[in-house]
């Protein structure tokens, strides 16, 4: 490999690294850099002088890299997995929620003396208007004991009994009086002036809004929070300059989140204590919510995730689940168990906003993009953050940008994070008007996309796309099938975003018995660190990863990051390879005066500890262990920044999708998916890919079935299970074909980055759009893509009077 | 990216996951977001509206707002 000319940016930081070679503490290496088989090189980097040798390339190492069997396979295959709702306790009590019933509501009583009567039934807990110095935004509202029920499934109360069905007759006997409200749930209405307010008051202008404190200029007005705008040059003037327009307007729906795990806890409240047992996607982020909310120190609150059902963003922070479980604890001296049915799980604890988009891009005859204006209007029910403007922003180079996000609210439950939170949105309607740009230009949607997009990854990634079979056996022509049942391929981009959680550390220990554990505070979510943790232990001792212990997702372990936003492995997996390889020194130099030799003489590898120089017999590393100075040598590293930030690298794909559209029934069947993904090093390749296929579902699920349905008389979700609330199954699952680009970018000690977000979720809506004009002739605009969806969209066109 | 510039500290019961994850070598746990497709709950309400029955917003959960309780040093 010959070093690369690099970007200008690099080559800044090479200047300074001609300083590293004399500043203290510095050290100047040669890492990895770029994709084997097409662009691999070499890049210098400074770093400092205390982190491990660099690692090469996958192919040249023995278990990072390599697809071993997870880790806790077993574990959960065979039920041994402790997930939270299998957490029993002595004494445990069973809570169940009392949610709003009707979806807006000033609460004017609430009787719990029925649920108290009833025996079993242990404690009673209600959730109070905590107003403190509080002044109601709207001074028509009388100070209420109880705060303002804005959605049905709202938590209003909980109680705790000693079985579970007897939490749920209690729960039914909570007596609620509402002084019912106006309330709207559909985002159309909702923007009149003479709607329903979810939030009534006094508007709040764009001049004294935001005040400095946060985005500016973002305006209240009604139900409606914004425009937020983003401008960068003159976007009508971009327009002026361009030779051609596009401009269509999208709509997506409400998704839930539908994780196979609910929300829950099991809390359990101690004079010295508070332990809690949750279903998060961030140990530490239970631990520091509960510790802010009951002015707890953070060393006496304790949370453990020993196992995890999934999250996809919903499970952050102690919520309403975590402080009332903790509440009634303590009030009961017992721990509680509280975990969220299905039906709550859909209505209270989150969802992916929806949105209605109007896109327009303008371009010039060579592809050149001058102009890119999105304005969207999106619910998150009773709370932020619709916007979807992320792949407009970010997939492609333009001249000017003009974007336009507002959040409507309606009464309904609030959204949270979800996958990739507002890119499924924004790139359904981005990446299907690009391809409808290259048709304007007479270009092929991969030219087009080469031309507007210097990615280097992704400009490989398209390659192998060009190349594939799949792709090649797209219609030349829309509609080119003369039958009922028409088949099409279309593709699309997605992009994501490196970030680093410097809350993320680890201990690693090798003890006398010739024993090796990591511990940190990670939860798994079922991506599965574990196991990927265990394999940078094995590179660095040189044991299998079966023979290591991995100890994580309990606060009383080293920091670790949050999981979300694709960070976990690209956060953390850094900071254990460096405490592996400072243990791994300290063994080292425990045992080479008996093995009569020097430490820098001895390797570990193959499960044996070996002599460089011959100076001792290869012998096992147990038996090597065995003598050691101290029954135990450990270390604890924490991540460093990555060593080149001056750079800001993304992670992506290009997904190709092929349907079959019946024409007669409006029936989508989604036939096969060819992904081609980057995520930095692939850690674990087995791993990563099942990311990808997970997301590639959910997104297929998202784009053909899940739509949250909401009653607009009574404001109810009508379809609150996953029997009416369709996600894709078996059935529905395509042939799916993952191509991993191994893509190196030399930022850390095992150079590291993420896959969640970017793993198909956000690009199969516009890749099955697209494949659907390829099939049909006719745009499609509007998820779900319902038979009654299609069938709408077809006729509105010549093409299907046509063909049928 | 839309990031806009952020001049004084939000309440400090102010709870988000940003959709990002976190800034880029960011060692703060919770970081208010950035761009408008970031959530929001608060601490003292677990819900998207605050103790004044207002929404929460990093935009709105600024100095002046009758529930607002600056960050401690």
């Amino acid at each position: 490999m010959a070093t690369t000319k690099l970007t200008p940016a690099e080559e800044t930081m090479l200047g300074a690294a001609v300083d590293a070679a004399t500043t203290p503490g510095m050290e100047t290496v040669t890492m990895p850099y770029g994709i084997p088989g097409y662009t691999l090189t070499q890049v210098e980097r400074q770093i400092p002088s205390t982190e491990p040798p660099v690692l090469p390339v996958n192919k040249d190492l023995q278990y990072i890299g390599k697809s071993p069997a997870r880790w806790d396979a077993h574990a959960k295959v065979s039920g041994a997995g402790r997930y939270t709702a299998d957490i029993q306790l002595p004494g445990m009590l069973y809570a169940k929620f009392v949610n709003a019933a009707v979806p807006h509501a000033r609460i004017v009583s609430i009787d719990t003396s029925a649920a108290e009567k009833l025996p079993g039934v242990k404690g009673v807990y209600i959730i109070q208007h905590l107003l403190g110095g509080a002044v109601l935004r709207n001074p028509s509202l009388d100070p209420s004991q109880y705060p303002i029920v804005r959605y049905a499934g709202q938590p209003i109360a909980a109680v705790a009994a000693t079985l579970p069905h007897i939490a749920e007759e209690a729960a039914l006997l909570v007596k609620v009086q509402y002084d019912a409200k106006p309330f709207v749930v559909d985002m159309q209405k909702a923007r009149q002036s003479n709607s329903p307010q979810v939030f009534p008051g006094p508007a709040d202008q764009a001049g004294s809004a935001g005040g400095g404190g946060g985005p500016h200029g973002v305006p209240q007005t009604g139900n409606i929070h914004g425009p937020a705008v983003h401008k960068v040059g003159d976007a009508e003037q971009g327009f002026k300059d361009a030779d051609v327009v596009v401009e269509s307007k999208y709509t997506t729906q409400v998704q839930t989140h539908s994780a196979l795990e609910t929300h829950g806890v099991v809390a359990d409240w101690k004079p010295d204590m508070l332990t809690v047992w949750a279903s998060t996607q961030g140990t530490a982020s239970v631990r520091e919510e509960l510790a802010a909310y009951f002015k707890l120190p953070k060393s006496q609150v304790r949370v453990i995730t020993e196992f995890m059902g999934g999250g996809f963003g919903a499970k952050f922070g102690a919520g309403n689940p975590g402080v009332v479980a903790a509440a009634l604890s303590k009030q009961t001296g017992a721990p509680v168990r509280l975990m969220l049915d299905r039906k709550e799980e859909h209505l209270s604890v989150g969802n992916r906003p929806s949105s209605d988009q109007t896109l327009k891009i303008g371009a010039k005859k060579d592809g050149t993009i001058t102009a890119i204006q999105l304005v969207s209007y999106g619910t998150a029910g009773c709370g932020t953050g619709a916007g979807c403007a992320g792949p407009a922003t970010n997939l492609y180079k333009w001249a000017t940008l003009h974007t336009e996000e507002n959040d409507v609210f309606i009464n309904a439950g609030p959204a949270t994070a979800m996958r990739a939170p507002g890119h499924p949105q924004g790139a359904f309607a981005l990446e299907q008007t690009i391809d409808e740009l290259a048709a304007k230009l007479n270009m092929e949607p991969l030219e087009l996309r080469d031309k507007i997009d210097e990615n280097p990854v992704r400009r490989v990634e398209r390659q192998i796309v060009r190349e594939s079979a799949l792709w090649k056996s797209r219609n030349p022509m829309p509609n080119a099938d003369r039958g009922s049942i028409k088949r099409g391929v279309g593709l699309s981009q997605s992009v994501w975003y490196r970030h680093i959680n410097m809350n993320s550390a680890a201990e690693v220990r090798v003890h006398r018995d010739g024993s090796v554990e990591v511990l940190s505070a990670v939860q798994d979510i079922g991506t599965g660190i574990k196991t990927v943790l265990a394999q940078v232990l094995s590179e660095q001792f040189g044991v299998p990863p079966e023979k290591v212990s991995v100890k994580i997702g309990d606060t009383n372990y080293p920091v670790g990051p949050n999981s979300g936003g694709s960070v976990t492995t690209a956060s953390l997996t850094p900071a254990v390879r460096d405490a592996a390889w400072q243990a791994s020194q300290k063994f080292l130099a425990s045992i080479a005066p008996a093995l009569g030799t020097t430490p820098d003489d001895l390797v570990l590898t193959n499960g044996e500890v070996s002599s460089k120089s011959g100076k001792m017999q290869p012998i096992s590393f147990r038996r090597a262990a065995a003598k050691m100075n101290t029954d135990e040598v450990s270390a604890q590293a924490k991540r460093i920044p990555d060593y080149n930030q001056g750079h800001y690298d993304t992670y992506g794909g290009v997904d190709v999708a092929e349907i079959e559209v019946d024409t007669e029934t409006g029936l989508i069947r989604v036939k096969k998916i060819f992904a081609v993904h980057d995520c930095g090093r692939p850690m674990n390749p087995s791993q990563v890919i099942n990311q990808i296929n997970g997301g590639l579902i959910q997104g297929i699920s998202y784009t053909l079935y899940e739509h949250r349905l909401l009653d607009p008389n009574f404001g109810l979700m009508v379809n609150h299970n996953l029997e009416q609330y369709k996600i894709a199954g078996s059935r529905e699952v395509p042939e799916l074909h993952v191509e991993l680009i191994e893509s190196y970018i030399g930022q850390s000690s095992t150079d590291a980055s993420g896959i969640g977000e970017a793993a198909g979720v956000m690009s199969a809506a516009a890749a099955i759009g697209n494949a659907f004009h390829n099939a049909t002739g006719v745009r499609i605009r509007t998820m779900p893509m319902t038979p009654s969806v299609v069938l709408e969209a077809l006729s509105k066109t010549p093409q299907r009077s046509e063909t049928v | 990216m839309s990031a806009t510039e952020i001049k004084v500290l939000p309440c400090q019961c102010l709870r988000t996951k940003n959709p990002y994850g976190t800034t880029p070598q960011s060692a703060d746990t919770w970081h208010p977001g950035t761009h408008a497709a970031s959530t929001y709950w608060c601490l003292r309400t677990m819900g998207p509206a605050g103790p004044d029955e207002h929404y929460v917003h990093l935009a709105r959960c600024i100095p002046g707002r009758s529930c607002y309780q600056a960050p401690e040093d």
